[in-house]
C-alpha cells in the first residue's frame, strides 16, 4: 500500500502552521481516527485530537477533512479517493490547540432554549406515572433526537460565522425536538426564544448543516419546521 | 482580548487562529446545492442594492442624469444592465422558493437509512420541480435578458 | 475551589446522581468528567434498560431477582439484587417522564425485548441506542438547574481521603494545564469500568479505569476485580460493539460449517445465554478450528446471521447495527454474516460499596462522605458475571440512591476549611505530575509502547481462559511494566491540552488496576461466571462463594474476602441454559 501523506494545521497557543505527515497503513478499511492515533503514537505525540468512542456515537472527533466538516471515526479512507488527507480543526470554532475546539459558546446556546421536559416538576421527580407516547407521536420528533452533539452544524453554518449570536443549528433542532415531543408543555416558552432575529429567523436555508450532520438529524428542516409553526400560530407543534 | 462582535467569546493569541472561516468568505465554501443558492442570493442582493441604489436612484437624481444616459449606451453599461436583470429574476425566484419553505408548503420528512440518511428537503417533489423549473427559468434570463438590453427596450434613455 | 457535592465521572449514573441531587437540595454541584461531559461511553450502550414494568402474566419482580442471581453464579448480593429490582421499573418510569423515547406499542405502552439470561422479555429500549438516548436527555435535563456545574476535561489525579473522611480531590484542567484543588463536602465515584486494559474491547478510548487504580492508592478497597466480562459479538477487527439485540430479535450464530453451534453448549436458551458462556462457546469453536479467519489481523471470527430477520425489523429495532455493519466492515447484513468476535466489554468488579453505595475501607468502615454508583461500584449486584441490561438500571438505581443520600449529607455537614494540609498535598502532586514533564531522559520509554505493553500482557495472561502456570507468568511481567513506568518519558512539554500527559496519568492508574485483577485471579482456584480456569473447571461453593477484596497494604496488593449475602435463593444449582 502506498504511504499517505496527512497534512494537519497545527496551533500551538501564538502561531499556526501546516505540518506533514507519511503514515504508512495496511488497509483501506481504517478511519481518520485511527490514521491520526497513528501519528500520535508513532511520531508525533504532541499532536492533540480529541476522540473517546471511535463509533461515531459521542460526537468528540469533529474536524474539517479535505474540506467538508465530518467525524474524524467515521471517515473511512476507502471514501477518501486521494493519497493526501487535508484535516484542519472545525471552522467558526476558537482552536484551543492544533485540532481540539472551544466548543463552550455551542452549549452555552443549547442552554437557552430550555432543552428539557416543561412540565410539573413535582410530577415528574416525585409521582410514579407513566405517561405513555403513541407511535405516531414518537416519530414526529425522533429523527431529531438522534443529536449527538457534535457541533459540525455550527461549523459548516454560514450565518454562524457572520453572527456569533445567532442560536444556530444545533439549539434550533433541539427547541423543536423538546416543542414537539408530546409529554412536554413548553412550547409557548420556547417560542419565544426562538422568535427574534437571534433565533429562527437569522437562518438563510443554507442547509449545509444537514448536508454535513453525521448522523442524518437534518437540523435545517427542524428549523424550517419551527418556522411554520411560529407563522401559523401554532399553540402545539 | 474579546472578539469585537461578541463579548463572551474570548480569543487568546489574537485573531489569527480565528481566522479559519469567520465572516464573508465562509459564503464561498460550497458544499451542496442550497448553499450554491445562497451564496448567489447573497451576492446578487448586494450587488442589485449598489446598482439601483447608489447607480440608478441617487446617482440620476443628484449627480448627473445625462451621464446615467450616456454611461448606459456603451457596452459596459449594458453588461451592467443585463447583469442586474438577471440577478433580480434568480433573486425572486430563490426568494419565493425559500418563502413557500418557511411556511411549510414545501416539506418532505428526512429518511433514516443505515446507509446514507436523506435530509428531509430532498425527499419533497414539489421542491425537486420547483428547482428545476428555477434553473430553467434562470438560465433562459440569462440568455434572453442581455438581448432584451442590446436590442429591446429596457434601459434605454 | 470549593463545592458542595462532586460528581466525579458523567455517564449515566453521574449525570442520574447529579439530577437527584440538585432536585433533592439547593446545594452547589461539580460535575467533573476528563472527557466533556455528554461524551462519556454510557453514549455507546446499546440493547437496553430491564425493568419489570408490567408484571402481569409472567413476570414477577422476584423471577428479575432469581434470573440475576442465577445469572451471576449465584455470587451476588441478595438484598442489593431485590433492591434493583423493585427501583428500576420506578427509574423506567422517570426516565419516560423527563423525555427518552423509548420505543412504543401501538397503545402506547413501552416496548420490552427479550435479552439473554431473561426468561421474559423485560428489556426497555429506544431502538437499539438506548444508552445514547438516555445519556443524551439526562445531560439536557441537568441544563435546567443552575447549581450544577460542569468541568469539562478536568482529569482527576488524587483523592485526599483523611482520617475515614473524604476531603477534595485534585484535578488537572486539559485546556490550561493548571492542577486545581476543588473541597468538597461529599462525592460519588462514577468513572465507569477499565475495558482498556485489554487489547480487543468494545469500550471507548477512554475507559481506562485509573480511578480504580486512584482509589487503590488512597486507601479505599476493589472488590471482585478478577470478573471481566468478554461479550460475545464485537466487529473484527475494530472492536466495535454488536449490541446483544442483534440476538434479541431473532439473530443466528453460526460456525464455518453453517451450523448454529450454541445447540451444543446451551440447547435451551441457544443464542440468548448469559454472555460468558456465549463467549466461551465461540472461543471454543474458533480454537477448534471451525471459525473463520480475519486476513489483515490474523483474528478468528463466527458468523451473526441476520439475514432471515428481514428489512423491516432490521431498520426499525436495530438500524445501529446495521449501519455499524455497512461502515465499519463493508457487509450488508440482509445478504451476508456479520464477523463477531468475543471482546472485554465490562468489569463486574470495582469499588467496594454496600448496598446502598457507601464506600467502604478494607476493613469494612464507611469513608464518611464518599459514594460510588455505577460500573466503577461493585454493589455486587452482578456477582460473577452480568446480565445484558442490567447495568442501565443498576447505573440509574443507585445514582438515584447516591445522589439522595450525598445531597442529604451535603446539607448537614460543615464547610470543609481551607487548611494548609490541603493545599500542601496539592501542591506535593502538582510537583510530582510536573516532573514528569521536566523528565528529559532521551532514553526513556514512550507512553505508547507501555500501554501496548500492558494490554497485550493482560490480553495473554488474564483472558477468558485461564491457567495457574500462565497467570503466574504474567504476574511479574504486570511488576516490570510498574517498574518501567518510572523511567517512562512525556514528550509533550507543552501546558495547554497536554494529552502525552494525560495518558501517562491515565497509565500510572490502569497499572495498579490492572495488578489487583491479576492476583484476584490468580488466587481465586475456581470457575465462576467470567472467570474460568482450564485447571479449576468446576465451581467450588464451600470454598470459594465469597468476595475478593484488594487493597494497597505498605505498597503491595493484598487480599481478603468477605461473604456474599443470601437472602432467599438458597439453592445453587448449576448453571444450565
Amino acid at each position: 500500500m502506498p504511504a499517505l501523506t496527512v497534512k494537519v494545521k497545527r496551533f500551538d497557543g501564538r502561531k499556526s502552521w501546516w505540518q506533514e505527515y507519511k503514515v504508512d497503513i495496511k488497509s483501506r478499511k481504517i478511519s481518520v481516527l485511527d490514521v491520526l492515533l497513528k501519528i500520535k503514537e508513532e511520531q508525533d505525540p504532541t499532536l492533540a485530537v480529541r476522540y473517546s468512542c471511535r463509533m461515531a456515537i459521542c460526537g468528540s472527533c469533529g474536524m474539517v477533512i479535505n474540506g467538508v466538516p465530518r467525524l474524524a471515526c467515521q471517515t473511512l479512507l476507502a471514501e477518501i479517493k486521494d493519497d493526501t488527507i487535508t484535516v484542519e480543526p472545525m471552522w467558526n470554532h476558537r482552536v484551543i490547540k492544533d485540532l481540539v475546539v472551544d466548543t463552550e459558546p455551542n452549549f452555552e446556546k443549547l442552554r437557552k432554549v430550555k432543552p428539557y421536559t416543561i412540565r410539573d416538576l413535582k410530577e415528574i421527580y416525585e409521582s410514579d406515572r407513566e405517561i405513555g407516547q403513541k407511535p405516531e407521536e414518537l416519530e414526529k420528533y425522533y429523527n431529531f433526537a438522534y443529536c449527538i452533539e457534535c457541533g459540525l452544524c455550527m461549523a459548516a453554518c454560514p450565518v454562524v460565522a457572520t453572527n456569533p449570536r445567532f442560536l444556530g443549528p444545533m439549539a434550533l433542532a433541539a427547541a423543536y425536538r423538546w416543542s414537539a415531543d408530546s409529554r412536554d408543555q413548553g412550547w409557548p416558552v420556547r417560542a419565544k426564544i426562538v422568535d427574534t432575529d437571534e433565533g429562527v429567523w437569522s437562518c438563510h436555508l443554507a442547509y449545509t448543516c444537514s448536508a454535513v450532520c453525521p448522523r442524518g438529524v437534518d437540523p435545517g428542516f427542524a428549523i424550517q419546521l419551527v418556522k411554520a409553526a411560529l407563522m401559523r400560530r401554532a399553540k402545539k407543534l | 482580548m474579546s472578539s469585537r462582535r461578541s463579548s463572551y467569546i474570548n480569543v487568546e493569541g489574537g485573531v489569527e487562529n480565528m481566522r479559519a472561516g469567520r465572516g464573508a468568505g465562509e459564503w464561498f465554501r460550497l458544499i451542496n446545492y442550497e448553499r450554491l443558492y445562497f451564496t448567489i442570493q447573497r451576492i446578487s442582493g448586494l450587488y442589485m442594492f449598489f446598482y439601483l441604489i447608489f447607480y440608478r436612484v441617487l446617482f440620476d437624481a443628484f449627480v448627473s442624469p445625462s451621464l446615467v444616459s450616456s454611461f448606459d449606451m456603451t457596452v459596459p453599461g449594458k453588461v451592467l444592465a443585463a447583469l442586474f436583470l438577471v440577478f433580480l429574476a434568480f433573486h425572486g425566484l430563490n426568494g419565493f422558493r425559500i418563502m413557500l419553505i418557511e411556511f411549510g408548503i414545501i416539506r418532505g420528512w428526512p429518511l433514516r437509512n443505515p446507509i446514507r440518511n436523506v435530509p428531509g428537503l430532498r425527499r419533497s417533489r414539489i421542491h425537486l420541480i420547483y428547482n428545476v423549473l428555477m434553473i430553467i427559468i434562470a438560465v433562459a434570463a440569462l440568455v434572453y435578458l442581455p438581448y432584451l438590453v442590446t436590442y429591446g427596450a429596457v434601459f434605454r434613455p | 475551589m470549593k463545592h458542595d457535592l462532586l460528581i466525579i465521572g458523567s455517564g449515566i449514573a453521574g449525570l442520574r446522581a447529579a439530577l437527584q441531587a440538585a432536585y433533592t437540595a439547593k446545594i452547589d454541584i461539580a460535575i467533573l468528567s476528563k472527557v466533556q461531559v455528554m461524551r462519556s461511553h454510557s453514549v455507546s450502550a446499546e440493547g437496553g434498560m430491564s425493568a419489570v414494568l408490567y408484571p402481569d402474566k409472567n413476570d414477577s419482580l422476584e423471577l428479575h431477582a432469581y434470573d440475576t442471581v442465577k445469572g451471576s453464579d449465584y455470587l451476588a448480593d441478595q438484598d442489593a439484587v431485590e433492591l434493583l429490582v423493585q427501583m428500576a421499573p420506578i427509574e423506567v418510569r422517570f426516565l419516560e417522564r423527563i423525555g427518552v423515547p423509548w420505543s412504543r406499542l401501538p397503545d402506547g405502552r413501552m416496548y420490552q425485548r427479550a435479552f439473554g439470561g431473561m426468561s421474559v422479555p423485560r428489556t426497555t429500549f429506544a431502538a437499539d441506542k438506548t444508552g445514547f438516548f438516555i445519556m443524551s436527555t439526562l445531560y439536557q435535563n441537568i441544563l435546567r438547574f443552575d447549581n450544577i456545574k460542569q468541568y469539562h476535561e478536568y482529569f482527576v489525579t488524587k483523592l485526599i481521603i483523611e482520617n475515614g473522611e473524604f476531603k477534595g480531590v485534585t484535578a488537572l484542567d486539559l485546556k490550561t494545564g493548571e492542577l486545581k484543588l476543588f473541597l468538597a463536602k461529599a462525592a460519588i465515584i462514577a468513572t465507569g469500568g477499565a475495558g482498556r486494559l485489554y487489547r480487543f474491547t468494545t469500550t471507548a478510548h477512554s475507559t481506562t479505569g485509573e480511578m480504580l487504580g486512584l482509589a487503590l492508592r488512597s486507601g479505599l478497597a476493589l472488590k471482585d476485580m478478577e470478573f471481566v466480562q468478554w461479550h460475545p459479538t464485537a466487529l473484527v477487527p475494530s472492536g466495535i460493539l454488536v449490541s446483544e439485540a442483534a440476538r434479541g430479535e431473532g439473530g443466528y450464530l453460526v460456525n464455518k460449517q453453517g451450523e448454529r453451534f450454541m445447540k451444543r453448549y446451551a440447547p435451551q436458551k441457544m443464542e440468548l445465554a448469559p454472555r460468558d458462556i456465549v463467549s466461551r462457546a465461540i472461543l471454543t469453536e474458533i480454537a477448534e478450528g471451525r471459525g473463520f479467519v480475519h486476513e489483515e489481523s490474523g483474528m478468528g471470527y463466527v458468523g451473526l446471521d441476520l439475514r432471515h430477520l428481514g428489512e423491516g425489523v432490521l431498520n426499525q429495532k436495530i438500524p445501529f447495527i446495521t449501519e455499524l455493519a455497512h461502515k465499519y466492515v463493508g457487509v450488508d447484513p440482509l445478504e451476508e454474516l456479520i464477523p463477531v468476535r468475543p471482546a472485554v466489554h465490562y468489569t463486574m468488579g470495582g469499588i467496594h460499596v454496600d448496598t446502598y453505595g457507601r464506600v467502604l475501607a478494607p476493613d469494612g468502615s464507611w469513608v464518611r462522605g464518599l459514594w460510588a454508583a455505577g460500573e466503577a461500584a461493585a454493589v455486587s449486584v452482578h456477582g460473577a458475571n452480568r446480565l445484558g441490561s442490567n447495568s442501565l438500571s443498576e447505573c440509574s438505581v443507585w445514582g438515584r440512591l447516591t445522589g439522595e443520600a450525598a445531597a442529604k449529607y451535603a446539607m448537614e455537614a460543615p464547610t470543609p476549611a481551607t487548611d494548609e494540609r490541603y493545599i500542601k498535598a496539592a501542591q506535593g502532586e502538582e510537583s510530582r505530575i510536573f516532573d514528569k514533564l521536566l523528565h528529559k531522559e532521551t532514553g526513556g520509554i514512550s507512553v505508547y509502547e507501555l500501554k501496548g505493553r500492558l494490554q497485550d500482557a493482560m490480553e495473554q495472561h488474564f483472558g477468558p481462559f485461564r491457567q495457574g502456570s500462565t497467570m503466574k507468568e504474567g504476574i511479574p511481567k504486570l511488576l516490570k511494566i510498574r517498574e518501567d513506568f518510572a523511567n517512562v518519558r512525556v514528550e509533550d512539554g507543552g501546558r495547554v491540552y497536554n494529552q502525552n500527559l494525560k495518558d501517562a496519568l491515565e497509565l500510572d492508574g490502569m497499572i495498579d488496576a490492572a495488578l489487583a485483577v491479576a492476583y484476584g485471579a490468580l488466587a481465586r482456584q475456581e470457575s465462576r461466571g467470567a472467570h474460568y480456569r482450564l485447571d479449576y473447571p468446576r465451581r467450588d461453593d464451600e470454598n470459594w462463594l465469597k468476595h475478593t477484596v484488594a487493597f494497597f497494604n505498605g505498597g503491595q496488593i493484598q487480599l481478603s474476602y468477605i461473604p456474599v449475602r443470601i437472602t432467599k435463593w438458597t439453592k445453587f444449582e448449576e448453571r444450565k441454559y
